[in-house]
């Protein structure tokens, strides 16, 4: 468990230092003068004349080997200094925190929609393997994975917002608000969660412990309540963890379609526009929060299920 | 305490499907222990699903009764069913790790019956699952009630299961096939503890096997079953004594092998392998990364990091020899056979093949046969394919000189030679061991290496590999390395033995002198564990001493 | 593949579906009734009709032509980037498995850092790096898109180079490139075209999405993920100008997904490991 711990630490900070010196390249692969671009997101107000970019370029040691320069950069970053935007001229961090917190309250609603519907469904299509409920539920959710977002959301708006008027078709200001979007958001999770529970089920099913159950006078309700539901259940946490990384940076679309000032929206304004420090921002701060997520889980993971952890099956 | 019933049972799928059982009739009487036996796919299990009522779909009961002193099971309902099951019937299992749910401890597992049938919960149950496992054999009770089943050995987990059955305070105890997951050493210590149960708690034992030796030295009866039929029964004397039709005398043939012929016979000669000091270390645990996320990736690992599988094992094989090595699952007795065949690279010291000139001979000389047949070819490939593929590549043959290659080696292991059109799915176990030594063959090697070859067969078919494999020894003058670890085919096929001890060759002698007199205190545990079970009246004797 | 009458009602719906798609998007030229850039502003944001079978969009028109027109790129790229992607996750899947070591090791951990990084981002950066265009849309959704199939084939490679005949096949001396073309590559065939199928809807629904945004395709070519960006404004009078073109993803995704998840359980079922002996009754 301590080696595990250490090694999937290790990943994580290997995780981010990797993504972030790809990302503090970007002024230098980027067509353009380095230096000004970056002078750009250092210094209020604008520089112009050569002299002034070379004393600017010398004092922020632009000149430097690029590791030192990715250092002091990223010390800088997780001390809270992440530059100045290019096209708002404020600091990054106070446009990537506040996109933050609402990226992160869309994502936690979406996935608790995800996990109350795909929980009943998942149970009763794996236990009822074959019948009808179960090609039912499995044909519809599957469906969910083939619907895209840039699609059903306007359709959403269309319905619930302009023709019945009953939410907002877009922005940030009602809680009602969060309710198209995280339902667009929720449905492709849906997806990949019910047929998780479903799969954990069937498999928790089979397994030859549960013969023994039976065997030892635990009824077939009691046996399932103890010993099928809670072993199918396992595989769901590593999921959850990796759709909530992945949503963190991912619902760029539902975003960008309901105008939410989140982080999907912030990192695709930043690419559009070109704005270097914002992007950088952006991507780190997801980058960062993701691994520690799945870092997190995997320990979950462990911790629920015993055997992983034991060597040799 | 009541017996148990069964009368006339008939159990089959539909209608239209030759019966799994028919007509089955046995009784067991507290504290008796009857053994049911009969080969693979007999309905042994099946006749105790039938007494639990847990027979799988679509099997139902056709007719007869089964009755547990003055109930009748067959038309219990399903409380008063759940209220036997685990309670006055107790079972255990063959593999008893894969019966316990991998994700609750060892304690949890036993506080479910102690709660269902004992009525006991919370602290009285903490105690009683404690005092269960030291009855079983516990050493240290509070490290097995908190462990996972997973960290339990194979012995290990049967006494838990024990432990687990022993809760509902049984009166009749079924045990299929309760040890043949073990080795040897292991089998006859679950035999004792059970034995042991029969005699405190009075209960009846039904003990479903296929392996004889363990019945002559513990059943008080035996009945023999065969194709879903009782063929034969009476007290174990009896049966085994003087067995009345031609299937018991087969199992009986199967399971009593004796003592080889040429023990006496120590080959002097050329070795066609040599190891000197091998080492093989694993280093610490492997990581597979990749998709671990997703719950597929492996962690393989050594228990024990440090100790190496290999530590300067040297042995040299002779020519025409018989060497069987000895050990226990996790004694490094797989390893060596790959190390040898260069699957596993090796860490230190050297394995060298040499050939009747002196000359190091090529790596396909020395061959390995597989514990697993059903493996050991591509379920997608006929059995054609996967043996000319190495011939192609070898041998610089036309077309119909490697099919008469093929011909003759499957007529070489008496095999028919349309076998090689068929897929491995469509072969039983028996004849791809047999295929898998004549795709050895193709190769004209020196030295065949059987690993654990025999043990996933069942008895009668491992007789007649078994057979095969001395008579390739006698015609080809082939050398063999047997490794395993049952006593029996030592005994019957080799001449030396090694014994391989946690790594270490701990002993290197003749097979009688190794029966005779063991020198390691390992070997002495195998010996022992070995020779109870064989002799048939010696349940008798030892219930006299 | 299988064949058909192995399939339920539902798959074989799929299949119909898919293939008629197909063939009307492949013969586009011969079929659409209107020039797809033809513009006719007096027959603006029009409703479905005998004459425009889906109604037209802002600048007149004509949908389905413009559907027909537009599917083409949207599936080419979809197709080109499953097929990128599953060569390239298949020989770093292979390679991992059989190398190991250090090179595993490499592959692990860039497949772990992708795995945290969202993908819609990625694909934002590279587009906005390289530009707009055909070819930089398949180096976005490639540098994405090959971890599923890397996992899976490494996975696969694995168990099965860890499988008795493929060690069988070692100790009688078969050489490594038959160990891989004949018994590994043969395992992983139709695990890895049940995933190519999954994949190729998810890939069809990214090319849109990055098009949808302004960053796939350029006008006046179009596809449709871009034709449902253009209507959307016009979503209220003129709904069928979404619903078309996003039915029409919906329509590919969902039959390729639900022949893919068929393959893929067919795949995992080992019909070809029949036991006869053996098994204990």
């Amino acid at each position: 468990m301590i080696t595990f711990l250490a090694k999937r630490t290790a990943t994580l900070v290997a995780a981010v230092l990797l993504s972030s010196f790809a990302v503090f390249l970007i002024p230098y692969v980027t067509p353009g003068d380095p230096v000004r671009k970056i002078i750009r997101s250092r210094v209020a107000g604008d520089v112009v004349d050569d002299s002034t970019v070379q004393a600017l370029g010398q004092s922020l040691g632009l000149h430097d080997p690029l590791p030192v320069q990715y250092f002091r950069w990223l010390g800088a970053f997780f001390s809270g200094d992440m530059g100045l935007s290019h096209i708002s001229r404020t600091p990054v961090v106070d446009q990537v925190m506040p996109a933050l917190g609402i990226t992160l309250s869309l994502v936690i609603v979406a996935l608790g929609i995800a996990v109350i519907v795909s929980l009943p469904l998942g149970i009763v299509a794996g236990l009822k393997q074959g019948g009808k409920a179960d090609k039912l539920i499995t044909t519809i959710t599957q469906s969910f994975i083939a619907m895209p977002e840039y699609w059903l959301a306007p359709l959403l708006v269309l319905v619930f917002a302009l023709k019945l008027s009953l939410l907002p078709s877009a922005g940030w200001n009602t809680t009602s608000s969060i309710v198209l979007p995280a339902v667009t958001l929720a449905l492709r999770p849906i997806s990949f969660f019910t047929s998780a529970v479903r799969s954990g089920m069937i498999d928790a099913l089979e397994a030859e412990h549960i013969q023994a159950a039976r065997a030892r006078g635990l009824s077939h309700v009691q046996t399932i309540m103890r010993h099928v539901i809670p072993n199918g259940l396992v595989p769901l946490s590593t999921l959850f963890a990796v759709w909530f990384a992945g949503l963190l940076g991912g619902s760029v679309i539902v975003e960008v379609v309901f105008a939410i000032p989140g982080m999907g929206r912030l990192l695709y304004d930043a690419v559009v526009n070109s704005d270097i420090p914002l992007a950088q921002g952006g991507v780190v701060v997801v980058v960062a929060l993701a691994v520690a997520i799945t870092t997190l889980a995997d320990f979950l993971h462990r911790i629920l299920s015993p055997k992983v952890s034991g060597a040799l099956a | 305490m009541p017996e148990l019933v069964i009368e006339d049972l008939t159990v089959r799928s539909t209608a239209t499907e030759p019966p799994i059982l028919s007509r089955v009739s046995l009784t067991v009487r507290p504290g008796e222990f009857v053994a049911l036996v009969g080969g693979s796919g007999s309905g042994k299990t099946m006749t105790a699903k039938s007494v639990l009522q847990l027979l799988p779909e679509p099997l139902r009961i056709e007719s007869g009764s089964i009755r547990l002193g003055p109930l009748d099971v067959t038309n219990a309902p399903e409380t008063e069913l759940n209220r036997i099951r685990g309670g006055r019937l107790g079972m255990l299992f063959q593999q008893p790790k894969r019966m316990f749910n991998p994700n609750k401890t060892i304690r949890k597992h036993l506080k479910e019956p102690l709660k269902l049938h004992a009525g006991l919960a919370g602290k009285p149950a903490d105690t009683k699952v404690l005092e269960l496992l030291v009855e079983v054999g516990f050493e240290d009770p509070e490290w097995g009630a908190q462990a996972y089943p997973h960290q339990l050995s194979g012995g290990m987990a049967q006494r838990a299961m024990t432990a687990m059955a022993l809760a509902g305070q049984p009166e009749i105890l079924l045990a299929d096939e309760p040890t043949s997951a073990l080795d040897k050493v292991l089998e006859s210590q679950i035999l004792e503890l059970l034995d042991r149960e029969r005699r405190h708690r009075g209960l009846g034992i039904l003990y479903i096997t296929h392996n004889l030796a363990s019945v002559a030295a513990f059943a008080d009866r035996v009945l023999v079953m065969d194709a879903g039929k009782i063929v034969e029964s009476g007290t174990t004397e009896a049966v085994l004594g003087s067995p009345k039709t031609a299937y018991t005398r087969k199992l009986l043939d199967a399971s009593n092998l004796l003592p080889t012929s040429i023990t006496d016979v120590t080959p002097q000669g050329r070795s066609v392998l040599t190891l000197t000091n091998v080492v093989k270390h694993f280093g610490p645990g492997k990581r597979l990364g990749m998709g671990k996320r997703f719950g597929m990736g492996k962690r393989f690992g050594l228990g024990n990091a440090d100790r190496p599988a290999l530590n300067s094992v040297s042995l040299a094989l002779k020519q025409g020899e018989i060497l069987g090595v000895l050990g226990q699952s996790g004694s490094g007795k797989s390893t060596l056979a790959r190390a040898i065949v260069g699957l596993e690279g090796i860490s230190g010291g050297s394995i060298t093949r040499t050939l009747a000139a002196g000359e190091i001979s090529p790596p396909t000389a020395v061959q390995l046969v597989f514990q697993e047949p059903h493996d050991s070819f591509d379920p997608r490939m006929t059995l054609r394919a996967s043996l000319e593929a190495p011939l192609r590549r070898h041998a610089g043959l036309s077309p119909a000189e490697r099919s008469q290659r093929l011909q003759d080696a499957m007529k070489e292991v008496e095999l028919d030679p349309c076998l090689l059109e068929r897929r491995p799915g469509q072969c039983s176990g028996g004849q791809l061991q047999r295929v898998t030594i004549a795709r050895a063959l193709l190769l004209e090697p020196e030295v065949l290496i059987c690993d654990e070859a025999t043990s996933a067969l069942d008895a009668l078919t491992q007789r007649t590999i078994l057979d095969l494999l001395q008579r390739l020894h006698r015609d080809r003058g082939l050398s063999l390395m047997i490794i395993t670890h049952d006593m029996d085919v030592v005994r019957h096929m080799c001449q030396r033995v090694a014994v391989l001890f946690q790594g270490r060759l701990v002993e290197l002698t003749d097979t009688h002198k190794f029966f005779a007199e063991p020198q390691h205190e390992h070997s002495r545990d195998l010996v022992s564990a070995a020779i109870p079970c064989r002799g048939l009246h010696l349940k008798k004797m030892r219930a006299a001493s | 593949m299988a064949p058909l009458r192995n399939l339920s009602a539902v798959d074989k719906a799929a299949v119909v579906v898919l293939a008629m798609v197909v063939a009307a998007v492949a013969a586009a030229p011969w079929l659409t009734p209107f020039p797809p850039d033809d513009q006719n502003l007096a027959a603006r944001l029009a409703s479905p009709s005998a004459t425009h079978w889906l109604g037209t969009d802002h600048l007149g028109r004509d949908t389905l032509s413009r559907l027909l027109d537009g599917g083409r790129f949207s599936l080419v790229v979809a197709a080109l980037a499953t097929v990128l992607t599953g060569l390239v996750g298949l020989v770093i899947g292979v390679l991992s498995a059989r190398r190991k070591g250090w090179l595993d090791e490499f592959f692990t951990r860039t497949n772990d850092v992708l795995l945290a990084l969202p993908e819609m981002v990625v694909a934002l950066f590279i587009v906005a790096a390289m530009g707009t265009g055909f070819s930089s849309l398949l180096v976005a959704l490639t540098v994405t898109g090959w971890t599923p199939f890397a996992r899976l084939a490494r996975t696969l490679a694995y168990d099965v180079s860890a499988r008795g005949f493929v060690e069988a096949a070692r100790v009688v001396g078969c050489s490594p490139s038959f160990i891989i073309f004949r018994h590994i590559l043969p395992h992983l065939a139709a695990p890895m075209l049940g995933q190519a199928t999954l994949r190729f809807g998810q890939l069809l629904i990214s090319v849109g999405a990055l098009s949808y945004l302004g960053l796939g395709v350029q006008p006046p070519q179009s596809d449709w993920g871009s034709m449902v960006a253009a209507a959307q404004p016009y979503a209220e009078r003129a709904p069928w100008g979404i619903i078309a073109p996003g039915l029409a993803i919906f329509l590919v995704a969902l039959c390729v997904t639900l022949i893919g998840q068929r393959a893929s359980r067919r795949a995992a079922d080992p019909v070809d490991v029949l036991v006869v002996e053996g098994q204990h009754a």
